[in-house]
């Protein structure tokens, strides 16, 4: 699992992403059908994902990504496996 | 390594709309390297609004991940193994899929752009049916 305010920090990247300062966001809401995100959104969140948590995601695995629990749970993954 | 599976011929399209104030906002070094190609990237510097045209390179790219993906949903290209040229400045666009096994495929690009807007359509078109199956 990742830390509150790392879930925290993501919740903001996201936010970045879309473009939606003030969006809400659950676990089970899809990135692209709830919250929003488009194909650059995609580009825009890994950059910032890999900057702010010092991890390198791969364009497969963040394409594979449905919901933000997913998301959550990527970012724990690679955290984990380095 | 990818393998191309080859499909029943068929044709199969893309398309992607990129916001060009967002995509400005968007538009760092690290968002570049991780999308561009050097020559891509060369590309675009050459013009005075760069960013317009790598929106417009970026929404081709994206056109020819959807055609592509329609055509095998397997399949997931990075962005920087779909390379986006021109015959000349401002001209004519074409892709191609910097993979180990080229695609019994072909790829028609088309974009344009108005305002706030840029808009890329990929038209992919399997080969024969009857043409070599590529494994890796």
């Amino acid at each position: 699992m990742i830390e509150a305010t790392e879930l925290a920090q993501l919740k903001a990247i996201v936010r970045e992403s879309v473009f939606e300062e003030d969006l809400e966001i659950h676990p089970t809401d899809h990135l692209v059908t709830d919250l929003g995100l488009d194909s650059m959104g995609y580009v825009d969140l890994t950059v910032k994902i890999e900057l702010t948590f010092g991890i390198a995601i791969s364009d497969k695995a963040i394409r594979a990504v449905a919901t933000f629990q997913d998301l959550v749970h990527l970012i724990t993954q690679t955290k984990t496996n380095g | 390594m990818i393998t191309w599976i080859q499909q029943p011929a068929a044709i199969k399209v893309g398309n992607d709309l990129v916001y060009l104030p967002h995509f400005e906002q968007s538009l760092t070094t690290p968002f570049i390297r991780k999308v561009y190609t050097a020559e891509e990237r060369a590309y675009c510097d050459r013009f005075r609004d760069s960013t317009l045209r790598y929106a417009s390179t970026f929404a081709a790219k994206e056109a020819v991940y959807k055609a592509v993906k329609q055509w095998d949903s397997s399949l997931t290209l990075s962005w920087n193994k779909i390379a986006i040229s021109r015959e000349r400045i401002a001209g004519k666009p074409s892709v191609c899929l910097l993979v180990d096994q080229e695609p019994p495929v072909d790829i028609s690009l088309s974009i344009t752009h108005d305002g706030d807007y840029v808009w890329a359509v990929a038209l992919l078109s399997a080969r024969s049916t009857t043409s070599t199956q590529l494994n890796a």
